[in-house]
């Protein structure tokens, strides 16, 4: 186990590290130097020297790469061209929007599917059991962004139950506020999600309720829904685990995406923000940080899986 | 459940209608679509079907330019992706245990990135905002799925007994791949790629609702959305006229992609 | 009292008729086997007699099992009579054994049960061993701990027997128990159950489309042929003198194959 542990860090840190080098070519792809850009039409020479030597884009490109690993290593994601802010202390900020938003849609996601797939596949042969297949299928087909604006119109413009948008300034000092902003856009990513979600329970469930150990456990005494408790659900969860790594990191970039329809000042905003004012440090700073939150997901996932399935752990086993 | 072929039939119509109005935008549209002449907002009428936007442009003309171009990046993203996710698939199953090793390590660390997220780091890599660039980051997204894919699927078909007698009867290994391995693994890949289809047109219109896509005349469905979320108290069939389209192009796809599939592999009919 | 009678069975899969017309019964002690080739609805009959049909089948006619009618009772009574009267063994053992559950969890489950349904009180882990003994299985205290990927396929095979023996069923059904298997561990296990069923004093209802195996482990036999039956008897007289043409071929293939490997050197 301990082995295994160590090979999927080590595994982690050179997709960290991948990930760093694909940034930083990308983001010295870019045509032009940054310090004009940065500077603007207009600046004298000794300002763009002193803006390059700041970026370091003076120094030889290996340099540069060396530098710019170490600071990442060190979490030094430098600071705003703009604000001058430590961009790692906006990333934090945005964050106290980001998270509850990714991790609250995320749950209400899975309070939501995990019933509903079950029903799914229990009455399939009723027909509230194929509405749920069907719209669910409708669900997967209907971008997050646009449900958001719906959402937005019916319930909060039309219905005037929620606001429209925004989070309040001092955040979760003010509680309330800050819950109520909070309530339209995790029902949208969560419904998203859901629509995923469910297609997954439901085909674990039917695969379960099909399976030749329920078959066994029902000849041998076991009531339909002792044997489902005491066998499915730990064999269903297996399929539906390995898929949840996925489905929170696409609940993350989700939330990004809905933090415009519900103009809330996330990373999403930061990240758009930034890309418009060619603000490298905060590009790079969020969308490293993205990665990192992907890769770690995808990672404790892994782990998650291999907790519960006894055949990924590598003991021996016979044909 | 479902009949077989009734999913397949319902995909190919939705498909086919957004087909029919893109190719139909090539020679006609109700308006020019840079012509403001409608007054600005109008409700639907019989002269705007779809009433006008905030500079008076005819808003139905838009939806249709719409349909084209989520045609042009669906068709053009799965191309790259194909394109390139195939080749390296191919490769990877006739390299070397240690290449392919690493290749596939590789590929699982790309495949870990959300597709929105290799996108929007290629745009923002890129000076402008164009169609182009779109289409070419949801490609490259899209490839390392492709590649894995058409790894797997590959090194199965290479195992099969009658590689080994093509083999021992002269033939070369290219003629192995076009001859044998391309032609069995094509049903999957294209049921795959279908998929892929959605999920690429769903991301360019995310991207162009962020503000990273093509810019008008090329504008995306996803851009209208970005553009009518402002006006949507007053003028709603802006946020629900582009909706429409892009859900109805999305499930046609995806039925589409149900149908084929129940096509090639009728052990999976009424899984759906 | 018959442990197990069923009167004019039929079995449909929507318009598709699968099992026609048929009866059979089985009275305590007895062995009868039910003979035929894939499709013959073999199984069908099997899974009908303890109500484990798949929901796109449906039943007429009356099927019994220790007097209860099977046919249109609710899951609640049947799970009763299943685990007490009747306990099953499948054909799949790659697949019949929860792949997340220790060996040993998986034979306390009905043991257990039949214990509180008896209202007894056992010593569950000794319990375990013993059956697992009872199936000949090598160091059962290991192989209580393993999960079922950890042993072979005529491992998990006894493994079910054993888990359909905790039951201390008056009936044993036996389903294609050993197509599975390998030939020498197709002996073994035929071996074991005869013996297991004689020591026990259980009824048997084995099911097969492999005249040898059949005719060694039972008294009687039903012959199926397309969801009929078209022969019954004693095993011998039936296989000596077949009087119903399909029972002819099946007896003649089956001479003809014995023939050919004793013919070769």
């Amino acid at each position: 186990m301990l082995a295994y542990l160590a090979r999927r860090l080590v595994i982690l840190i050179l997709s960290l590290f991948i990930a760093a080098v694909v940034l930083f070519i990308l983001l010295r792809l870019l045509p032009g130097d940054p310090a004009n850009a940065l500077l603007g039409v207009g600046a004298t020479a000794a300002q763009i020297e002193a803006a390059r030597a700041q970026i370091g884009s003076d120094q030889p490109l290996i340099v540069q790469f060396a530098t710019f690993i170490g600071n990442l290593a060190r979490f030094d994601l430098g600071q705003s061209f703009v604000s001058r802010a430590s961009v790692l202390e906006e990333i934090g900020n945005r964050m106290s929007v980001t998270l509850p938003l990714t991790i609250f849609g995320f749950l209400l996601a899975i309070v939501i599917a995990l019933p509903l797939g079950i029903l799914a596949a229990v009455k399939a042969n009723k027909w509230y059991g194929g509405v749920i297949s069907i719209v669910s299928q409708l669900g997967i087909a209907i971008p997050v962004f646009w449900l958001g604006i719906l959402i937005v119109t019916i319930f909060a413009i039309n219905l005037r139950l929620f606001p429209s948008g925004g989070f309040p300034l001092k955040g979760w000092a003010n509680f309330g506020e800050a819950a109520t902003a909070m309530v339209l856009p995790v029902c949208t990513v969560a419904l998203v999600i859901a629509a995923s979600l469910i297609r997954y329970v439901r085909a674990a469930t039917l695969d379960v309720i099909g399976s030749d150990y329920i078959r066994t456990a029902r000849a041998l005494g076991a009531s339909f829904p002792e044997a489902l408790v005491r066998h499915g659900i730990r064999n269903g969860a297996v399929p539906v685990v390995s898929i949840l790594g996925i489905e929170l990191a696409t609940t993350f970039l989700g939330a990004v995406v809905v933090e415009k329809v519900y103009a809330f000042p996330g990373l999403g905003s930061m990240l758009l923000l930034a890309i418009q004012q060619r603000d490298y440090p905060n590009v790079q700073g969020v969308l490293f940080i993205s990665t990192l939150l992907v890769l770690l997901i995808g990672f404790g996932a892994d782990l998650l899986q291999r907790a519960i399935e006894p055949r990924l752990r590598g003991r021996r086993s016979e044909p | 459940m479902k009949r077989p072929g009734l999913t397949l039939t319902i995909g190919v119509l939705l498909v086919g209608l957004h087909i029919v109005v893109g190719l139909l935008t090539l020679v006609w549209l109700p308006y020019d679509p840079t012509s403001m002449t409608g007054g600005r907002l109008a409700r639907p009428s019989w002269e705007h079907w779809a009433g006008t936007d905030r500079l008076g442009r005819d808003f139905f003309t838009q939806v249709m330019i719409g349909s084209r171009i989520a045609l042009i990046v669906g068709i053009g993203a799965v191309a790259i992706g194909g394109v390139i996710g195939v080749t390296l698939g191919i490769l990877a199953a006739f390299a070397t245990k240690l290449l392919d090793d690493a290749l596939a390590a590789t590929l699982d660390i790309l495949i870990a990135f959300p597709t929105l997220l290799i996108a929007m780091l290629v745009v923002a890599a890129s000076d402008t905002a164009s169609l182009f660039t779109a289409i070419l980051a949801l490609g490259i997204a899209l490839s390392a799925i492709v590649a894995r894919l058409t790894r797997i699927l590959a090194k199965r078909v290479l195992l099969l007994d009658y590689i080994t007698a093509a083999r021992t009867s002269g033939a070369s290994w290219l003629a192995i791949v076009f001859e044998h391995v391309l032609p069995n693994i094509a049903p999957t890949l294209a049921v795959n790629f279908a998929l892929q289809f959605g999920l690429a047109v769903i991301a360019e219109a995310s991207l162009s609702y962020l503000g990273l896509g093509a810019p008008p005349p090329n504008a995306s469905w996803g851009r209208l959305l970005q553009e009518a979320q402002g006006t949507v108290y007053t003028a709603p069939i802006g946020a629900i006229a582009p909706g429409i389209a892009l859900v109805s192009l999305a499930i046609g796809v995806n039925l589409l992609a149900d149908g084929l599939r129940e096509l090639t592999d009728p052990s999976k009919r009424g899984r759906a | 009292m018959t442990l197990l009678a069923i009167d004019k069975l039929n079995l449909a899969a929507g318009d598709i008729p699968l099992v026609h017309d048929l009866s059979l019964s089985l009275a305590p002690g007895e062995r009868l086997g039910l003979i035929g080739e894939s499709g013959s609805g073999k199984s069908l009959t099997a899974l009908a007699a303890i109500g484990l049909l798949p929901p796109a089948i449906a039943a007429t006619g009356s099927v019994t099992l220790g007097g209860t009618q099977v046919i249109g009772a609710s899951d609640a009574t049947l799970s009763r009579l299943r685990g007490t009267v009747t306990a099953t063994v499948f054909q799949e053992p790659l697949t019949a054994l929860d792949p997340l559950m220790k060996i040993g969890r998986q034979v306390a489950i009905p043991l257990a049960r039949r214990a509180r349904r008896d209202g007894t009180s056992i010593d569950i882990d000794r319990e375990v061993i013993a059956l697992l003994e009872a199936v000949a299985l090598p160091d059962p205290a290991r192989i209580a701990r393993a999960y079922p990927h950890e042993i072979s396929g005529g491992q998990r095979q006894r493994v079910a027997i054993a888990m359909a023996l905790a039951c201390r069923p008056q009936l044993l059904i036996a389903d294609e128990p050993t197509t599975a298997l390998d030939v020498t561990t197709q002996a073994e296990i035929l071996k074991l159950l005869d013996r297991l069923v004689r020591e026990r004093n259980m009824a048997l209802l084995f099911i097969s489309h492999d005249l040898p195996v059949v005719a060694k482990i039972v008294d009687r036999v039903v012959v199926l042929q397309k969801g009929r039956a078209v022969e019954a008897g004693p095993v011998a007289e039936v296989f000596a003198t077949p009087r119903h043409a399909y029972t002819q071929n099946l007896v003649a293939a089956a001479r003809q194959f014995d023939a050919a490997l004793e013919a070769t050197p």
